[in-house]
């Protein structure tokens, strides 16, 4: 199973579907799409590019800024020799964004990265050209199932306000600096393509089914609810270590389930939908709901079935919440490292997440409880 | 001790010094830190009457960032430049203004 092809791709897709639906708005030169790209790729916080020396049949472009590849060395070191770039997400990006640019379909362009930083060396480069046979490629589903909603939560004991923090958040200038970089609490952020991670886990999980059968969906599930742990655990993380948090959400926080409608209040500001504690420690119990949880926007335009089941991020976060504040203490400000991880996620009483009502078995929304271990 | 050393994060790009201030970060005391680069503000107190407006001066020359809540007690540096020496002065630095602008 080609993992690599799955993440380049996917890319290609989100890229490609994207700027085609630009380029259609209006009367762009090549020179005028390029620019939207290239501006695009920075402000989103991935990195660098130009495509001043790229045309219809590829070409050769290196960065020495790239956010996959910095941010891999940052955290996991140098790849060995026989591992390829850590920049697959943008090799796909340029083979998408270079044949929209050119108005080709999908699946025309191929591509390889030649050098990466996480490499040793001191750029990524990256070599874009014309394949022997097209690929079946499939367009992204855009905003998919996209449900409208109105109203933040107004939870009544709190004083934590999430139209108050939305807008805060949502007004703060993130985008990416003169590098193309986002620097922001305490962490690399991009402003990714929802799609992109639907796209990404509902390919994983189709693959691994043709290999193993259903039980293909049952190690699927669980290394992609163990993904969305990782992710809460450093973005949640980082984000109630911020001095944005310090600064913005903590002075309004008395108790860790004030902390839990702190951090639910960011999450609404991030663009995956409704988030909501319908229990937040209620005897106890832990309940979330989500309307228009980006996961089962895009997976129910896929025409997958099992749309709760598929809800992987959203139940690795719901249960990230509750580890990093009720199984661990992140109010007392701890390291977050490996160690701090192992002891939350990993120990006897930690917090897991299961799917209980979804879209696709008629609920309005998707919803999970998360209960502890035994 | 006016200047309280609470965490330390040791990350392969940089270093980060978490401070809790005995009293509050007064605007006195960001003006004062001015010497270091111009602070930015998010005026988060408009938010809500609870939070604080948060200050952000990047000082690229030192390669040092410092952050802070007025109003409020947190504090923070972040190097990119793994010096010992660097992180003595700016931490002694910074507690000097802080004896200069606190009540």
């Amino acid at each position: 199973m080609d993992t690599n092809k799955i993440l380049i791709y996917s890319a290609e897709e989100v890229a490609h579907s994207q700027f085609s639906n630009i380029f259609s708005t209006g009367n762009y030169s090549i020179g005028d799409r390029k620019e939207i790209v290239e501006s695009l790729f920075s402000f989103c916080g991935f990195g660098e590019i130009t495509l001043a020396n790229m045309n219809e049949t590829g070409g050769m472009m290196d960065t020495k800024f790239d956010h996959y590849a910095i941010v891999w060395k940052s955290k996991f070191g140098d790849r060995t020799e026989k591992q390829p770039g850590a920049s697959l997400f943008t090799l796909g990006f340029l083979i998408g964004a270079l044949e929209a640019i050119y108005d080709q379909p999908m699946g025309e362009l191929d591509g390889e990265q030649m050098s990466c930083i996480t490499k040793g060396d001191q750029q990524c480069t990256f070599v874009v050209y014309k394949t022997i046979e097209t690929r079946n490629s499939t367009k992204s589903p855009g905003e998919g199932k996209y449900q409208e909603f109105e109203n933040l939560p107004k939870p009544i004991g709190t004083d934590v306000t999430y139209d108050g923090i939305r807008e805060a958040l949502g007004g703060m200038p993130l985008e990416g600096d003169e590098t193309g970089m986002i620097n922001a609490f305490g962490v690399y952020l991009t402003r990714h393509y929802a799609n992109y991670y639907c796209l990404v886990s509902h390919k994983l999980i189709e693959a691994l089914v043709a290999k193993l059968g259903d039980g293909g969906l049952a190690i699927g599930e669980e290394l992609l609810v163990e993904a969305g742990h990782v992710c809460a655990f450093n973005t949640f993380g980082g984000i109630m270590l911020s001095d944005e948090w310090n600064a913005l959400i903590k002075p309004m926080l008395k108790d860790r389930d004030d902390w839990t409608h702190g951090i639910l209040a960011c999450i609404n500001a991030l663009g995956w939908g409704r988030w909501e504690g319908t229990k937040i420690n209620a005897g106890g119990e832990f309940e979330f709901e989500i309307v228009s949880s980006y996961e089962s926007n895009s997976f129910l335009s896929l025409n997958t079935t099992k749309s709760n089941q598929y809800n992987f991020l959203a139940r690795g976060g719901t249960a990230g919440i509750c580890n990093l504040l009720y199984q661990g203490d992140i109010t007392k400000a701890p390291e977050l490292n490996n160690s701090f991880y192992t002891k939350i996620f990993k120990s006897k009483g930690r917090f897991s997440s299961k799917p209980k009502d979804g879209r696709t078995e008629g609920s309005e929304v998707d919803s999970f409880k998360v209960v502890r271990s035994a | 001790m006016i200047l309280q050393r609470v965490n330390r994060k040791d990350c392969r790009k940089y270093i980060r010094f978490d401070y809790r201030i005995r009293g509050s970060i007064s605007p006195e005391f960001v003006e004062k830190l001015a010497i270091f680069g111009e602070p930015e503000i998010q005026n988060f107190s408009k938010i809500s009457s609870l939070s604080h407006d948060l200050f952000r001066i990047r000082n690229y020359e030192m390669g040092v960032e410092i952050a802070g809540s007025i109003g409020g007690e947190n504090l923070s540096t972040t190097f990119k430049v793994k010096e010992p020496e660097l992180f003595q002065y700016l931490e002694s630095e910074i507690t000097s203004l802080l004896n200069l602008t606190s009540p």
